[in-house]
């Protein structure tokens, strides 16, 4: 009698204050339109859509769905409910996008009961309540045929649903939404991030945690390039995202290996598309360190035990200056009143500012009293590698 | 594609690994270029190829990057960069480029010139970079066990030589 032929969460490719964003699955795959389908679409995972919770704010987000109803009926009333209807499932955020408000559809004659693109208001959402996060929403879709009659169910729908914090910054970006457009931003990144910052509810929240879910990484997963010299392996000329996504998962990727460039441009590119507005940008040339405890390292040392560093890099914000805070995931500093002398306290530098000699910032805690004066922000170095 | 180079930090590295000295080709370095630069599996015996990616390099002819795993020892992973420039000052310059991606001070000039034209390396020889003709080579480790890598720096130097045509 009534069949749900297809749904669409991103139906406005332009704008995202009422529907879902611009994605792409990965490098080598787009997400296809509509992004559920009858006969295609029974995992979660193959129904994608991305929420920027603060776009989304206050708005009544909208989808659009299209069916398949019996030409003898003129016209039904359709809505889907959460099938769960318990507050106590599913953990603190069951349910994200709510229930589809019921409507009523007409059955446009001499389509053989194909409807239009039908569009349903979403009711009690808790995007922006949730935060950041990967949920699986799921809907019981239901029909009647008047006001008296009894709901029936017809379908069962399931889809992934990220919930972001902002429009995703640079290196990515929603224009051209176009299959050729790798620069959309990825699921597969997001299905990192999401779960890095879940529940961040501001920029700076899911900045600060991506940093240190990178951080926490090492030693499992990527360790400081002691062998190589501190030399990039990720994020030169661009960033292999797609090798670090196989590191992430358990393969090679491009090796084991990663220096400070690596870390500014994975922290900015996995926090960036959340929602966040950090930069890769360098300080330098040629500073003696104080002690410090490296990515995947539990030995206080100076950097390999080399002394110095030619160059650092961080994810930083803002105009990446003196007066500008950075996420330092490659390395923690000593936190206490005396970062020069041990016994030393891991501070790992999120939302710190860089700061000048003698504030005991960022600045003092990483580079040693003779080394400071050539630890200087180099803003023209400010930078968001593009990824493959 | 690679941002130009910070001009501050040129400035540094330049002064750092006396650029000067080994900026300029001699008359019979700049004889012999390599057009099209191919690495095949079968081209670093002792090493399985498990990755290979064209990069986008500007200013480059090609660009590689590989990851190699030693037949012989479990955890030994190799990481080869290969570049191919359309002349030799070009290769040179990049060499000046990719030792800015070092944060060691360590990295110095090797100087029996064991390997290619200009040569850098760290103290152990986990990491050898180089310039031979028109082409610039990296060899990395990039698996937990670390090997000195001056011998496959050198098989790949070899094929670098092989691959050399007067032009």
């Amino acid at each position: 009698m009534i069949v749900l032929e297809a749904l669409a969460f991103n139906h406005d490719p332009t704008a995202a204050n009422h529907d879902a964003i611009n994605i792409r699955r990965s490098a080598t795959q787009p997400v296809p339109l509509p992004e559920w389908r009858r006969g295609f679409s029974t995992r979660p995972e193959d129904s994608p859509a991305a929420y920027s919770t603060n776009d989304v704010a206050g708005n009544t987000i909208t989808i659009k769905a299209s069916f398949h109803i019996d030409p003898k009926l003129e016209v039904v009333e359709i809505r889907a409910i959460d099938p769960s209807r318990d507050d106590r499932c599913c953990g603190p955020c069951p349910n994200v996008l709510g229930e589809v408000k019921a409507k009523r559809v007409k059955v446009v004659p001499g389509h053989h009961g194909k409807t239009p693109w039908e569009t349903f208001e979403l009711l009690n959402t808790r995007l922006v309540e949730c935060g950041v996060g990967i949920h699986v929403v799921t809907w019981q879709w239901q029909y009647r045929l008047g006001p008296d009659r009894p709901w029936q169910s017809f379908a069962t729908t399931h889809h992934r649903i990220y919930s972001l914090v902002g429009i995703p910054r640079k290196p990515w970006v929603q224009q051209p939404f176009d299959p050729a457009n790798m620069s959309l931003p990825w699921t597969d990144v997001l299905d990192f991030a999401c779960w890095w910052a879940s529940g961040a509810r501001s920029q700076v929240e899911a900045a600060r945690m991506v940093t240190a879910a990178v951080f926490d990484l090492g030693p499992s997963v990527i360790t400081y390039d002691c062998p190589g010299g501190g030399s990039t392996h990720y994020a030169w000329p661009v960033f292999n995202c797609s090798a670090f996504l196989d590191r992430l998962r358990g393969g090679p990727g491009l090796g084991y290996y990663v220096n400070c460039s690596d870390c500014a441009t994975i922290t900015s590119t996995f926090a960036n598309v959340l929602g966040t507005d950090l930069w890769q940008s360098r300080m330098g040339y040629g500073f003696d360190l104080n002690e410090l405890l490296g990515i995947g390292s539990n030995v206080w040392q100076t950097a390999c035990g080399w002394g110095a560093f030619s160059y650092h890099e961080v994810a930083w914000e803002d105009d990446c200056t003196a007066a500008d805070d950075v996420y330092d995931a490659c390395l923690k500093v000593d936190g206490d009143v005396d970062p020069v002398t041990a016994p030393h306290s891991p501070l790992l530098p999120v939302d710190l500012r860089f700061g000048l000699t003698g504030e005991l910032t960022y600045r003092d805690r990483l580079a040693s009293p003779p080394g400071r004066p050539t630890c200087n922000p180099q803003p023209a170095t400010r930078t968001r590698r593009a990824v493959t | 594609m690679i941002q130009d180079m910070d001009e501050r930090h040129a400035e540094y590295l330049r002064e750092r690994h006396d650029y000067a000295a080994w900026e300029r080709e001699t008359a019979a370095e700049s004889e012999l270029l390599v057009g099209r630069f191919a690495l095949r599996v079968e081209d670093l015996p002792g090493w399985n190829m498990i990755r290979l990616d064209q990069v986008p390099v500007e200013g480059a002819r090609l660009a590689l990057q590989s990851l190699w795993g030693s037949a012989e020892q479990e955890g030994v992973l190799l990481r080869i960069d290969i570049i191919e420039m359309p002349d030799v000052a070009a290769a040179r310059t990049m060499l000046l480029h990719l030792l800015g991606e070092f944060q060691s001070p360590e990295i110095a000039r090797q100087t029996d010139a064991r390997i290619g034209q200009v040569a850098f390396e760290s103290p152990d020889r986990t990491t050898v970079l180089f310039v031979r003709s028109n082409v610039v080579a990296m060899i990395r480790n990039a698996g937990p066990e670390v090997i000195a890598v001056d011998e496959p720096a050198r098989q790949l130097d070899d094929i670098v030589k092989g691959q050399s045509g007067t032009k």
